[in-house]
């Protein structure tokens, strides 16, 4: 049988440091749903709150290619930045209210990588 | 193709399907073996056991077929594009790279064009540092694919098997001169080189 450690060249071996290898089984299977109604919502608003924050990520390095390719005048930067950091302090206040971290608004998707 | 293929999952017996010169390797099972860690590296003994022998293209844990006539469909006919793909992993193992890529300390900002300013050199910072990574990796490799853009630095590197302990060697070097925490794990089957050749 391989052992874990007899794979690593080079760095640490933290505790989940073959999961992408393993296909992120480790984590998939621990990811079960929860079937009580506190897990389900904090389930639920995992869920929806990646989904944002994907496209909050791939909207801002859209408009900052934009905004490099010198396409937008200084104004509509300026109300883009506003609209941006706003929504990043109100993406801030829901993971505070939902007990969620960043790392937990990263889909693991085994054998494809994570989301984000 | 070895004469005794040995044992598979749950000790079911391991067969191959041959059709000259390609061969698929399978086990049959009643029902798909559940997954577990155990299950996992019994899967990879067993491909890691015929890369000492032939070149492999190995299917992910879990790969279902319905019978062997499905097997045999998913060779027939696709000599020439296996063989290929065999032909770029000869001899050649996967090595997978991780680590984070550093975050800048954010200033703080007044308005939205700092904010956009403020972003912008982050993500920069960020590419540089990946870049800086990746390109003197894929200077040892034959092929590479690497993910991203994100927080994370992740990369798999199809690697000439006699170029394993330079490749350890050079992530060393990189990961002490950019201050990085990376580690390097392998030699894996080329998972991430069974699809053929991006662009």
């Amino acid at each position: 049988m391989t052992d874990r450690r007899q794979k690593l060249l080079v760095g640490e071996p933290g505790p989940q440091f073959l999961d992408d290898e393993l296909a992120g089984l480790d984590r998939v299977l621990g990811q079960r749903v929860n079937a009580d109604r506190e897990g389900l919502e904090k389930g639920l608003a995992q869920l929806v709150l990646t989904l944002v924050e994907l496209l909050r990520q791939l909207m801002e390095r859209q408009a900052l290619r934009r905004i490099d390719g010198g396409s937008l005048d200084p104004e509509k930067v300026e109300q883009l930045g506003e609209t941006f950091m706003l929504l990043e302090a109100r993406m801030q206040e829901l993971k505070d209210a939902f007990g969620l971290e960043d790392e937990d608004l990263n889909l693991d998707l085994g054998p494809l990588g994570k989301l984000i | 193709m070895p004469a005794d293929l040995g044992l598979g999952l749950e000790g079911a017996p391991l067969r191959a399907i041959e059709a000259d010169p390609l061969a698929a390797v399978f086990s049959a099972h009643e029902t798909a073996p559940g997954a577990d860690e155990d299950k996992l590296w019994q899967h990879e003994a067993v491909v890691e056991r015929l890369m000492e022998e032939v070149a492999v293209l190995p299917f992910r844990f879990g790969t279902t077929v319905a019978d062997q006539g499905e097997l045999e469909t998913l060779l027939r006919g696709r000599e020439e594009q296996l063989g290929k793909l065999l032909d770029e992993v000869r001899g050649a193992v996967e090595l997978s790279v991780r680590g984070e890529l550093p975050v800048p300390e954010s200033r703080p900002v007044g308005n939205g064009t700092e904010y956009m300013r403020e972003r912008g050199r982050s993500l920069r910072s960020q590419e540089l540092i990946r870049e800086q990574l990746h390109r003197p990796l894929d200077d040892l490799s034959r092929r590479s694919v690497l993910a991203g853009p994100g927080a994370g630095f992740k990369g798999a590197y199809l690697v000439d098997g006699d170029r394993v302990d330079a490749f350890a060697e050079r992530v060393r070097v990189l990961s002490r001169d950019l201050d990085l925490v990376v580690s390097c794990t392998g030699p894996w089957p080329p998972y991430n080189f069974v699809s053929g050749s991006e662009g």
